[in-house]
């Protein structure tokens, strides 16, 4: 045992470039391994375990003061609700707490600490502005409310408020609104009718929250997914290569008189030990990495911080991964036991059979320069390695081909809803001139107009009231993106939200009736809104509207202007007229903007690296050759050549294979998203990639792998000659 | 003057090790050396510098008036398929390319257009009395057969140098002569030859001149 022990750790030591890029691996790709297993981890029901942690409220109930019943098993308060406005007029439920904590709503202090004194306040973080209020400042309120500083910023699960104070101060507040109870069980029609103002349902958060997250989790699982696949390969190939170029020594081990499970476990100890090293590193690393990111995650998605390292997972990361590096050694190990020193050497040297060979000979007997076609023939002396290498380039090209395709949607999706050439007018509650419109219109710069009008309907098939907009004058449906249909041309014709027609089952060509003013309309459904989430606002033509509707004025016009037109200096010349007028914010940008860059250049990193071990193991076991080639007059930079051409053909081809499975599973991820996110989507969504995107994808892929192979090529080029070519 | 090889006051150390001593020695067209010497005292290291595989520690190696030291690795390398032919006591044949692509190599490297490359190496096959297993794996050739596909590869270029590290060295005694034959053929046709041996027959019968080696000097120096 000793001895096993002793040849082991010799080897570790002997093959030190080895045994460093095995650590190498093993560390980064264990990082990523962990940092992808907690990004899968954050997006596993991330409502209901954030609920569960903070005992969310399932029911919050507002009493009229004093009338809140006593206390009950499984509730928390009365706590003190007054109303608050701020300077901008918005207002504020403020809560009285003692304490955050507590058996229902657990609030969680993400920054600062909860108030103590009087005059302290707690904003919740999703109302909170860094800018405007952040700790330490005072929280604007309109006069004659007494001054509150902001000492931290919390979150509840259970939106229980917009901001916390101590009780006796929210009793101070000169607008008091109640009392507040939170109930830990899910049936609202139990709690005592008395006195009762209002009740707000975890369901809506829990409805809100996941149509939040539609598309973000389906997204996460991709990238983790892909992230886990191509680093285990990388593992794969990088041990097995390793395990195969130690069986070198096999018949000296052999003649000294290891037995065949002796030899074995000299080549486990050989791997194992970096592999342990690396793994430990990579693993905490990754978990390191993992806590800011899911710290962003988390309150990009509205949830308490709550994340801390687990333990358990970290070990099972770590154990997993080393789990992983032994089976890999083992098998070529174990074969290795069995074989005789001479095969060993033969398996070693990687002498190829027959068929791989006929593929060589054609290519180096090809019309290419000999440094290609050597290159491209060299992918066939080792099948097993080859088809690893092509698998890390088919998962990246097909993450890259994911990625290219999310960006792509995310453009045109935010160009699909851009108005940011409209100006809206708003003319609520203001007297208008009588010519208002062709005033307007004659503005320099203005290019269409249209009047919008908006009145209170019961829809069909919601359950809470609904809105009718009529649009006269010329259609502005830059903007408003269809799904399905057309926009309405005739009498009663209307276009509707796709969430609605998914509430309601209809369809493009059904009826839909709409009540207003106690008369209800059958309107035709002629289009379905893409994109939009809301499934209250229907959309008909200024002419039945009016019909329908009886005669209103409109609530704003919208001026189209011209491309390329300066909206600012616009706006000053409509508000110097003495209106309100107002740009039309572009969409907010998507957070895939930050994360999916972020995530290509990881996956070109890791994509890399796999290259590179593949490239470092190709070239060191075929030293002898290359020594060869040089010694008949192949110059530096043929050798480099070569090297980079045996990697760039398989990647052009991993390319290839990857671009359909990259596409498909761009397809599944909208289907899903759009799903989950109640969301409609223009089907030209489903076919965004261009040859432009899809020449990029495979350009990058070749790029990377090239650059992987850069630096291995620079080495075999540079290796001394002489010593290989003595030695057989 | 019409040395093809000038090698003056050339050292090689290998850390401790001197490997040679301070060796000059020159070389005329169409000689043929023969060096000889008890193992480890720098034959194929001398070899080694002529064929711009090895760089001196000091001194000068000069063929046909170009400095090997000042070079580039990638000027060696086309000096190399220039100037030279190699020829290796283990024949370093790619395993994986059959005999016509193995002896077409040299030349496809300095961009010579396929058919052409491979009618000269045909040529050459037929020369060395080969050309019947040309679409033969090394692996599946006898001793001197692979041998005789050495010397073809080395001479794909028309070298002005041809150098043998004990061409013989691997062989049985009737290949190791044939391959000397050939040897002898080509320095007879005019052919620059350097070669290493521990073959005292090989030396007698192929050698214009015989230089002797010890302890990485030249010990003796006599005309065959
Ligand atoms: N790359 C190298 N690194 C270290 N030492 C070397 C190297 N090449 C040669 N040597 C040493 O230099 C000395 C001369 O070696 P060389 O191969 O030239 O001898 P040789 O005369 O060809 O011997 P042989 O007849 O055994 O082939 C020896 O001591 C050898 O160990
Ligand atoms: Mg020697």
């Amino acid at each position: 045992m000793r001895a096993v022990w002793i040849a082991g750790l010799a080897a570790v030591r002997r093959r030190r470039l080895q045994s460093v890029i095995v650590g190498v691996v093993v560390t980064l790709s264990s990082g990523v391994i962990a940092l992808c297993l907690a990004l899968l981890s954050g997006t596993n029901a991330p409502f209901d375990r954030a609920f569960e942690q903070q005992r969310g409220a399932q029911v919050t109930a507002l009493y009229a003061a004093g009338s809140a019943p006593g206390h009950l098993e499984g509730t928390a308060g009365p706590f003190p609700v007054a109303t608050v406005r701020d300077t901008d007029g918005a207002s504020w439920r403020v809560v009285g707490r003692a304490d955050p904590g507590g058996a229902v709503d657990r609030v969680a202090v993400v920054r600062g600490r909860w108030p103590r004194a009087a005059g302290e306040v707690v904003i919740s973080r999703g109302r909170w502005d860094p800018a405007s209020s952040p700790v330490g400042a005072r929280f604007a309120t309109l006069s004659g409310e007494p001054a509150l500083t902001v000492v931290g910023v919390a979150v509840s699960m259970s939106a229980s408020a917009d901001a916390w104070t101590t009780p006796a101060q929210a009793r101070a507040l000169p607008h008091p609104a109640g009392d507040q109870l939170l109930y830990r069980f899910a049936d609202a029609s139990a709690l005592p009718r008395e006195g009762l103002i209002s009740t707000g349902s975890y369901q809506t958060l829990r409805y809100a929250f996941e149509s939040r997250l539609s598309s973000t989790v389906p997204m996460l699982v991709t990238f983790g997914g892909l992230g886990l696949a191509i680093s285990v390969l990388i593992i794969v190939i990088t041990v097995s290569g390793a395990v195969i170029s130690g069986l070198r020594a096999i018949g000296v081990m052999k003649s000294l008189g290891f037995t065949p499970a002796q030899v074995v476990a000299v080549h486990l100890i050989m791997i194992m030990v970096p592999s342990a090293a690396g793994a430990l590193a990579g693993t905490a690393v990754g978990n390191a990495l993992s806590l800011p990111m899911l710290g962003d995650y988390a309150s990009m998605i509205g949830l308490p911080v709550g994340v801390e390292v687990e333990y358990l997972a970290a070990l099972a990361t770590y154990a997993g991964v080393l789990a992983l590096v032994a089976v890999t050694a083992l098998l070529p190990a174990l074969r290795a036991g069995r074989l005789g020193a001479v095969q060993a050497i033969q398996l070693s040297a990687g002498s190829g059979p027959g068929r791989s060979r006929t593929a060589q000979r054609r290519l180096a007997g090809s019309r290419l320069p000999i440094p290609l076609g050597l290159g491209l023939g060299q992918p066939f002396t080792r099948p097993a390695r080859t088809a690893l290498t092509l698998a890390v380039l088919v998962v990246g090209a097909s993450a890259l081909t994911f990625v290219g395709g999310l960006y792509l949607s995310t453009d045109a999706v935010e160009r699909l809803q851009d108005r940011s050439a409209a100006v809206q007018v708003s003319v609520d509650g203001n007297p208008v001139p009588q010519d208002i419109s062709a005033r307007l219109r004659a503005l320099p710069g203005a290019r269409t107009l249209t009047a919008m009008r908006a009145a209170d309907a019961r829809i069909e098939g919601l359950a809470q009231s609904g809105i009718l907009i009529g649009w006269s004058g010329d259609m502005v449906t830059a903007g408003y993106p269809l799904a399905n249909g057309r926009w309405f041309r005739g009498e009663d014709e209307v276009v509707v939200p796709g969430p609605l027609l998914r509430l309601t089952g209809k369809g493009v060509g059904d009826t839909l009736a709409v009540q207003l003013q106690g008369r209800t309309a059958e309107l035709r459904i002629v289009g379905e809104l893409a994109i939009t989430k809301t499934e209250q606002t229907v959309y008909v033509s200024g002419q039945t509207f009016l019909h329908r509707n009886g005669a209103r004025r409109p609530y704003a016009y919208e001026i189209g202007l011209a491309p390329d037109s300066d909206v600012s200096a616009f706006l000053a010349m409509v508000r110097a007229g003495g209106w309100q007028a107002r740009a039309i914010p572009r969409p907010a940008e998507s957070d895939v903007r930050t994360v999916v860059p972020a995530f290509a250049l990881v996956l070109v990193l890791v994509t890399a690296l796999g290259v590179f071990n593949v490239v470092v193991l190709n070239t060191r076991e075929r030293r002898h050759e290359l020594g060869v080639l040089k010694s008949v007059g192949m110059e530096p930079r043929q050798v480099v050549a070569m090297v980079v051409t045996s990697v760039a053909g398989l990647a052009l081809f991993g390319g290839l294979l990857g671009l359909p499975a990259g596409i498909g599973l761009f397809r599944a991820f909208f289907a899903i998203a759009s799903e989950a996110g109640r969301t409609s989507y223009p089907a030209t969504i489903m076919d965004i990639y261009d040859a432009r995107m899809l020449a990029a994808v495979v350009g990058v892929l070749l790029l990377t792998a090239m650059l992987g192979a850069l630096v291995p090529a620079g080495w075999a080029a540079r290796a001394g000659t002489a010593t290989v070519l003595r030695a057989e | 003057m019409n040395a093809v090889v000038q090698v003056e006051a050339v050292r090689k150390e290998y850390g401790e090790t001197v490997a040679l001593a301070g060796v000059t020695l020159s070389i005329g067209a169409g000689e043929a050396v023969a060096i000889m010497g008890p193992s480890g005292s720098g034959k194929s290291t001398l070899l080694n510098m002529i064929a711009g595989l090895d760089r001196p520690s000091s001194g000068l190696v000069t063929v046909q008036g170009e400095e090997l030291t000042r070079m580039s690795e990638g000027a060696l390398a086309r000096y190399r398929r220039r100037r030279i032919g190699m020829v290796f006591q283990f024949f370093n044949l790619l395993d994986d390319l059959p005999v016509l692509e193995n002896v077409a190599l040299s030349a496809r490297l300095v961009g010579t257009p396929r058919r052409q490359a491979r009618t000269r190496a045909l040529e050459l096959l037929e020369e060395l009395g080969i050309a019947d297993r040309r679409d033969a794996y090394p692996a599946t050739l006898s001793g001197g057969q692979r041998q005789r596909v050495g010397v073809a590869r080395a001479l794909m270029n028309r070298p002005a140098l041809l150098l043998a590290d004990e061409p013989t060295g691997a062989l049985d005694s009737r290949s190791g002569e044939q391959v000397m034959d050939l040897l002898l053929d080509l320095n007879q046709i005019g052919q620059t030859l350097m070669l290493v041996t521990h073959d005292h027959r090989l030396a007698e019968r192929c050698a214009t001149r015989v230089v002797h080696f010890a302890d990485g000097r030249i010990a003796e120096m006599e005309a065959a």
